[in-house]
């Protein structure tokens, strides 16, 4: 899957770029006075790049103005939104998972449109500087939807001392070694592991339990896209859940059953547990100098693995073209400036975004200098880039019914953690409900 | 008999019989732009939704949009989610407006006593009231998380382990039950304690001079004399209580594992997190056709009884 990817992505690059060099001189002040409404969740990109939004707003005189939710929220209502055709908003962002569904629907105009066009600037686009995963995931059939702003992968974050003090090396990269130090560091009083627990097909506790699924060699369907009979009862799917359900009810702290990203996020930021596997985006947040209490105690390393070795979980978060935006060239030029290497470094240093889609960043010095953490277990940029490397492309698996089968998924995990169903008969269930749901969609016959 | 013509009473019944009608006209003239307004904001979106109801509009499926019938109807009741979201609906709007019922008659009980320094925890006693519901979700939220709230705190100071509420099936739900109860209780204590005010202090008169004790006054005096009230209460309460909906989006979205989703939330999700919009609609017309049929005897009585009391007057 990962070489078809990368095919359509060169695909995808070239054409752009062949676009873009036949590109029509840019007019900045072309749409002045029109104003655009943007919409995505609030996570690490959107608040730093409203503090530049004035700079935008100066050069072109167009006006923006910003809205941040919480993720699920952003996500309903930029459906619902988009679905009505009610023109609230001329951008929105979506992740790499959804992308199916909004292209599905002509819910976005693609990005590919403006390519080549006078409302856009070659150099400030500069395409080939995307990290190519990062440009895939926004791409549907060959075509360019959207441009990509944020790259997100997980890692394992961890308290080093903890771990020396009970006699483990670390980093494990099995999952039973994994399992092993959980153990070994676990206590009343410190927690070994948080993870996501909250039931969501993209931003919940499917976000952490598909590594496991995948890292087990489980797979969603017996031959997607082809063939979508669900395979999530397999003997590999089952054993994912057995482990992930030993570690979250034995080695997790209170109430980890409804852990949303927050509060993972708070337990390392406040060292209230030793170790959690989520956002390598969030190392900013977990070391923000101000709140945290791990600064100088915490090693990274990419997430363990099974049978088929590490899959960490991969996202990536794009901004669009909303379909019936009534301003959508003053829209897409607004996109092009803040997906720019420029914009992107400068958000790098005014908040803690570090999840950068863009080579040129990445080799930033000003972006290098704040964010290669290194204290003695790892080097972050370093833990990174490898975890980036072995994430699949296809995390979630990209069809627009993802999100119905993602949701019974992360319900059959729930189950199973609460111990209301044995994981065997949680994914026994699973799999026939999903089977139920992609025949009514019409993915079955 | 007078067969000359009509009597004086006929021309005056007659009389008053065109005048009723010219009147009605103006009355429906005066109407008019409140009934257009009424069709607008309710029986439209209830038509529409019923359209809705019979297509498989979906936004997640590749087939094309078309008009099922019934379908959507007959699936629901093969629907265990759905099934079991109905149960959860009762268990969540029943259990807090029964709480709300007694706790509020008891605390209006207190209101009612004259005693002193009383007017200011009549205030407090409201306060609740003044909570926008998601504020009282998040709220009561944090009391109930373990590593924040209070009330593990303040359990585990009398010896009792709490439990770690929102993630478990059961505690979700009393969680639920308690936070419902106490923020609506007030709007009930208050019915009940203006409906007290204007009980005639006579009665109790009477009642002490028959020797009646104080339970036995509030048997035999106040309880009767409360019934249209509580009627009353009762029916706003339980149409209220349907928009239990911010409390479980803040507090449990539904969670653990569905237990606490009733069905206006799991049609909200199947609408707009699933995109499935006929079958939401389907759902959420379900739910209002079993509501009728439930609160529809309850309404008739309480007009009966309104009226009756009326023409007694």
């Amino acid at each position: 899957m990962s070489k078809r990817n990368l095919r359509s992505a060169l695909i995808t690059t070239t054409a752009l770029a062949l676009m873009a060099s036949s590109a029509i001189a840019q007019d900045k002040r072309k749409f002045e006075g029109t104003e655009i409404n943007v919409l995505y969740h609030g996570a690490s990109f959107l608040p730093g790049l409203a503090e530049l939004v004035p700079e935008f707003e100066a050069e072109t005189g167009i006006k923006v103005n910003i809205e941040t939710l919480s993720e699920a929220a952003a996500l309903q209502k930029a459906q619902l939104e988009l679905a009505t055709g009610s023109g609230a908003f001329d951008i929105v962002g979506v992740q790499s998972g959804n992308m199916p569904l909004y292209a599905a629907n002509g819910w976005i105009k693609p990005v590919a449109d403006f390519v080549g066009t006078d409302v856009s600037d070659p150099a400030q686009l500069n395409i080939d500087d995307f990290i190519p995963s990062t440009l895939t995931g926004m791409a549907v059939d060959g075509k360019q939807q959207c441009l990509p702003f944020f790259a997100a992968t997980v890692m394992l974050y961890y308290q080093i001392d903890k771990f020396k003090d009970a006699g483990v090396e670390m980093p494990p990269t099995s999952f039973d070694d994994f399992v092993k130090a959980a153990a070994a560091v676990h206590s009343d009083s410190l927690p070994a592991l948080a993870l996501r627990g909250s039931p969501a097909s993209s931003a919940g506790n499917i976000w952490a339990f598909n590594l496991f699924f995948y890292g087990h060699g489980a797979e969603y369907f017996k031959d997607f896209p082809n063939d979508y009979t669900p395979t999530v009862n397999s003997p590999e799917a089952v054993q994912a859940l057995e482990t992930f359900v030993n570690l979250k009810q034995n080695y997790a702290p209170e109430g980890a059953v409804s852990f949303v990203f927050d509060d993972v996020v708070t337990s390392m930021q406040q060292g209230t547990v030793a170790m959690v596997i989520d956002g390598a985006p969030l190392a900013g947040r977990i070391l923000d100098p101000e709140q945290s209490k791990v600064s100088g105690n915490l090693g990274f390393a990419v997430v363990p693995g099974g049978v088929a070795g590490p899959e960490p979980s991969f996202a990536s978060h794009g901004l669009c073209v909303a379909g019936n935006s009534d301003a959508p060239e003053a829209a897409y030029m607004f996109l092009e400036w803040a997906t720019s290497a420029d914009t992107m470094v400068k958000v790098s240093q005014n908040s803690n975004y570090l999840a950068t889609t863009r080579n040129a960043v990445w080799e930033h010095p000003d972006f290098v200098g704040k964010y290669n953490f290194d204290f003695g277990g790892g080097e972050f940029l370093k833990v990174y880039q490898a975890s980036l490397n072995e994430a699949p492309a296809d995390y979630y698996p990209p069809f627009p019914g993802w999100g119905l089968v993602g949701e019974r998924m992360g319900q059959a995990v729930q189950e199973a953690e609460i111990g209301q169903k044995t994981p065997q008969q949680a994914l026994d269930d699973a799999n026939e409900d999903i089977a139920k749901i992609l025949k009514n969609e019409g993915y079955l016959k | 008999m007078n067969t000359n013509g009509p009597t004086y009473h006929e021309i005056d019944k007659g009389l008053q019989k065109a005048m009723n009608r010219r009147a009605n006209a103006g009355y429906r003239r005066f109407l008019a732009p409140a009934m257009i307004i009424i069709a607008a904001l309710t029986v439209v979106p209830i038509l529409f939704t019923v359209g809705l109801s019979m297509t498989n509009i979906s936004y997640v499926s590749p087939r094309p949009t078309r008009f099922i019938g019934f379908d959507n109807f007959i699936q629901l009741f093969r629907d265990e989610r759905f099934l079991s979201s109905l149960w959860q609906s009762a268990i969540l709007i029943f259990g807090p407006v029964a709480f709300q019922l007694i706790f509020g008659f008891f605390l209006a009980l207190v209101m009612n006593e004259r005693l002193k320094g009383l007017g200011w925890l009549r205030v407090i006693f409201i306060v609740p009231m003044f909570f926008p519901p998601i504020v009282m979700g998040l709220m009561w939220k944090v009391l109930f998380t373990p590593q924040l709230g209070g009330i593990n705190y303040y359990l585990s100071l009398i010896g009792i382990t709490g439990p770690t509420w929102l993630s478990e099936p059961m505690t979700a739900m009393i969680a639920i039950i308690i936070a419902a109860t106490w923020g609506w209780t007030p709007f009930v204590a208050i019915m009940f304690f203006t409906s007290m005010q204007t009980f005639p202090r006579d009665l109790y008169e009477a009642a002490r001079i028959d020797g009646a004790t104080w339970t036995q006054q509030i048997k035999f005096v106040t309880l009767p004399l409360l019934k249209e009230t509580a009627l009353v209460v009762l029916v706003f309460r339980i149409m209220e209580a349907l928009a239990i909906f911010p409390i479980i989006f803040v507090m449990t979205s539904g969670g653990p594992a569905g237990s606490t989703e009733t069905v206006n939330y799991y049609s909200f999700v199947s609408g707009f997190t699933f995109l499935k919009v006929g079958y939401a609609s389907a759902m959420i017309l379900t739910f209002l056709a079993l509501l009728v049929m439930l609160l529809a005897p309850a309404t008739n009585l309480l007009l009966r009884s309104i009226e009756t009391e009326g023409g007694s007057k």
